[in-house]
């Protein structure tokens, strides 16, 4: 039996010499167009299912004790108005897995987590997203980056550990979900039906930095009423029956939201994150004839909340009632919005978490990365990732994964296969510390 | 003056004839001459049905018919001038000259032209009556057309024919003329115009709450698109030189308050002692982005721009307030370094042209004559929007507009026009016919 050392040492000498084999696994994963339903135009059977196999396949002739199961949306009544539940939502052919690899005991337990769902291909590619081509030490694909890149890294990981001869004091879980893409019912899921650890690594992409946080993120679509009429002809005041531009106001709520954002950019400021929670317009629809007056418009608009932000339920209600009251004050200016006042329709409300800074397991994470001579950087996820039920849950919990988060959703999304390899890396040494493994008696 | 003999006969005759008058508004409702510019799918437009009916009904007072279909090629010598439209096809959508002439030949009197266009628009949603069946409720009758221009139509028509049921003839030609295609570039006009139709004064039956309108205003559609960058919206954003994303919704913005800044500046500038309001620059339509995790890549602005006849160009549209357009979002574009590198682009998509008749030209002042006549204001005021009136005026013809209706209503849902307006309208034309065209007893 090999020391800690001498296996960390087979450990990576196995990764290096696996490279193509690595490099192949996330190829066959991305090979598998496991989009999300929610992006379908027809409906047809998710290749969720397919993905949840090959890895269910992989992980039991590993020596995981594996669990697939389809979620019931019935079952987790419960978490109604909380993160990920999204009622009625029918799983069928939509399953999640856990593989268990029992440690012998004595060493504290690790769960590695992540999504395999992906958003759909979209437009303006110039690799087949569905290929996995590899140029130019790139591997391209829609999934590589979100998170196709981090189930690989995780789970090669645990299989060179395996394969090096460790033998694990500590339990390591690997759970691999669906519906992230969507709202992340899977993972509230995963976590209902009793899977712990004593940390979790969720291995979204973040350029190899760790982020024991993410923000909230809150869509929400603002309405604003105008009242049609012709737009070359002389209009009264609308209170005699006049045109109300709705254009018009748009303009005011656009500017308002410069206002508010100034504000928040000072408010909403976390020591961890590069940038402060700010609300961006991120589309506007108004008018439907170049004759007339909008009639209305729509703005979905993109708001970001801090985990310290989060209401009694650990979601954005209070950010909500914030923006709504925002809202209703610059309404208040005008006469007009006043009596005609502009409804939000919230859309998504995705939720978030944050594990102290100085939890031990973040100074092992560190640490392996040093042992890399990699310079660790320790920063929040701007964006949201289903780090918020494990932590609420009590698991300490950071993402860390390979790829540059800004490419996801992307077209020509790619991610470098030394930065596969250099995850697969951390992940597994920092399995091996934190799990501990048998060594021979001096 | 006219004598008061003739003018009592033909108002006894149209006073006891309303419910023809109306049947006759009622049957061009009932003929859906709408444009086959708003046709979803191809089919053949009923444009050529009612201006048969028109025909059929002047031929048998004795009217000398003329049909024909325009033929764009024969119109290319009008290239870049208004309601010329390279290849457009006229194949069953027929204008039509309907020329009473003196029977002893001209004797004095001067010639006039009633002109107006027999297409619509398509009759759109929300209609809470039958849009092609002329029903009357409480002395209004509602339809597509209502107001534009079917009752200015069957005004002229009447007026007409109740001069000629009454007894008289005039002494100099007069000329109904209906065309095609208003509703779509105003080809039709241009096209009657080119066959050589000319008189010594023209009535366009346009609504115009029975003012007398001697000048309409030029319009111009044009969208603007303001490039940004897409990226993600939750995440760091470097400067744009560097990769980072623009959001075109930050530049539309941008816009929407130069655009006020631009229309305090015009609303100086472009005013016209006859029209109510200044020319200004409206944004009608705003579409940006297409994903709530993403700044939008590019934003489209469709805009409304009025001009003055007097700020015609060489070819009598309007190229000079493009241009000036132009410049102006070039200089805005200045202000902005992403802008300035990645200009904004302007798409033309309608320049409806104008014309203005002098105010002080005895036909005007005979006009107004006649509405006094039948107990009106003889109210004297431009057209904030367009009318086809700009091909007569530019061959020398003086034109005014006037026509029974409220043109606000033109192309809304529950279209409609006041009963007494088109009879008060027909008599007002008749008594024209008779001052202008000087009549003759039988």
């Amino acid at each position: 039996m090999p020391g800690k050392q001498e296996l960390k040492q087979q450990v990576l000498e196995w990764i290096d010499s696996y490279e193509d084999n690595i490099v192949g696994y996330l190829q066959d994963l991305i090979r598998i167009p496991s989009v999300n339903p929610w992006f379908f135009t027809e409906s047809g059977a998710s290749k969720e299912q397919d993905v949840q196999r090959y890895l269910a396949r992989h992980l039991e002739s590993l020596g995981g004790e594996i669990s697939l199961w389809e979620a019931d949306a019935d079952e987790l009544k419960e978490y109604e108005g909380r993160a990920g539940y999204y009622a009625g939502r029918d799983f069928t052919g939509r399953p999640n897995l856990a593989a268990v690899f029992p440690g012998s005991g004595g060493g504290r337990s690790l769960l590695l987590t992540g999504h395999v769902d992906v958003v759909m291909a979209g437009s303006k590619w110039s690799k087949d997203p569905f290929g996995g081509e590899v140029a130019g030490g790139n591997i391209y694909g829609r999934g590589t980056v979100d998170m196709k890149g981090g189930m690989t890294a995780m789970i090669k990981a645990l299989e060179a550990v395996i394969a090096s001869g460790g033998k694990l004091k500590g339990t390591v879980t690997v759970g691999s979900v669906v519906d992230e893409e969507a709202g992340g019912m899977g993972t509230l899921d995963f976590i209902h039906q009793g899977y712990r650890a004593d940390a979790c690594i969720l291995t979204e992409a973040t350029n190899l930095s760790i982020a024991p946080l993410c923000r909230g993120i809150l869509w929400g679509k603002l309405i604003i009423p105008g009242r049609s009429g012709h737009i070359e002809m002389p209009q009264g005041d609308w209170r005699t029956g006049g045109a109300v531009d709705a254009i018009d106001k748009t303009a005011l709520y656009l500017q308002h939201f410069r206002r508010l954002n100034e504000d928040w950019r000072v408010r909403k400021q976390h020591p961890l994150l590069p940038i402060p929670c700010q609300l961006l317009v991120a589309q506007v629809h108004a008018g439907e004839y170049p004759t007339s007056y909008a009639n209305r418009s729509e703005i979905v608009f993109n708001a970001q909340y801090l985990p310290s932000e989060r209401d009694e339920k650990n979601m954005g209600g209070q950010v909500k009632r914030e923006i709504e009251q925002f809202i209703r004050t610059v309404a208040e200016t005008d006469s007009w919005l006043k009596e005609n006042p502009p409804q939000i329709e919230w859309k998504i409300d995705a939720d978030c978490g944050e594990t102290d800074v100085n939890h031990p397991f973040i100074e092992a994470c560190t640490s392996v990365l040093r042992e890399l001579e990699i310079e660790p950087v320790v920063q929040g996820q701007s964006s949201h990732t289903d780090m918020g039920w494990p932590i609420n849950v009590g698991i300490p919990t950071i993402n860390f994964g390979p790829g540059e988060p800004r490419l996801a959703h992307q077209s020509d999304e790619y991610l470098p296969i030394s930065e596969l390899i250099l995850a697969t890396k951390a992940i597994a040494l920092t399995i091996i510390d934190w799990c501990q493994v048998e060594e021979e008696q001096p | 003056m006219s004598n008061m003999k003739a003018q009592e006969d033909v108002f006894r005759w149209i006073d006891e004839h309303e419910d023809e008058i109306i049947g006759v508004l009622r049957d061009l409702i009932s003929i859906p001459s709408v444009n086959p510019w708003f046709f979803d799918e191809p089919a053949p437009s009923k444009e050529k049905e009612l201006q048969e009916y028109i025909a059929s009904r002047l031929s048998r007072l004795g009217a000398d018919i003329e049909m024909w279909e325009p033929n764009a090629d024969k119109l290319a010598k009008y290239e870049g001038m208004a309601g010329y439209y390279p290849g457009r096809d006229f194949t069953g959508r027929p204008n039509l000259a309907a020329t009473f002439k003196p029977r002893d030949g001209i004797d004095g009197g001067k010639s006039l032209l009633l002109f107006g266009h027999i297409d619509v628009v398509k009759a759109g949603s929300r209609w809470t009556k039958d849009p092609f069946a002329g029903e009357i409720e409480d002395g209004k009758l509602y339809g597509r057309g209502a107001v534009d221009m079917k009752g200015g139509v069957a005004a002229m028509i009447m007026a007409v024919e109740a001069l000629l049921r009454a007894g008289y003839q005039p002494a100099a030609p007069i000329t109904v003329g209906t065309v095609v295609d208003e509703e779509a570039g105003g080809m039709g006009a241009l096209d009657f115009i080119d066959h050589g139709y000319r008189a010594d004064a023209c009535i366009l039956t346009e609504p115009t709450s029975l003012a007398i309108a001697p000048l309409c205003r030029g319009i111009l559609w044009g969208k603007l698109t303001l490039h940004g960058r897409s990226g993600h919206i939750e995440m760091p954003q470097g400067d744009w030189r560097t990769g980072g994303a623009v959001d075109a919704i930050d530049k539309a913005s941008l816009y929407l308050e130069h655009f006020k800044r631009l229309n305090a500046d015009w609303a100086q500038r472009k005013k016209h002692p006859l029209l109510p309001l200044p020319c200004q620059i409206y944004v009608a339509q705003l579409d940006a982005g297409e994903y709530p995790t993403a700044y939008a890549n590019k934003a489209e602005i469709v805009f409304n721009a009025q001009y003055l006849p007097s700020e015609r160009d060489e070819k009598l549209v309007g190229g000079h307030v493009k241009r000036e357009i132009e410049e102006y979002v070039a200089s805005v574009a200045a202000t902005d370094a992403w802008l300035k590198e990645n200009p904004p682009e302007i798409e033309w998509l309608v320049d409806a042209d104008c014309a203005e008749t002098d105010a002080a030209h005895p036909f005007v002042s005979l006009c107004v004559d006649s509405l006094q006549q039948i107990g009106e204001e003889g109210k004297i005021e431009g057209l904030c929007f367009h009318t086809d009136m700009g091909w007569p005026v530019n061959v020398g013809i003086p034109t005014i507009n006037f026509g029974p209706g409220d043109p606000r209503l033109a192309h809304h849902s529950d279209e409609y026009v006041p009963v007494q307006e088109v009879i008060a309208a027909t008599k007002m034309i008749a008594l024209t016919i008779l001052n202008w065209c000087k009549e003759k007893e039988e």
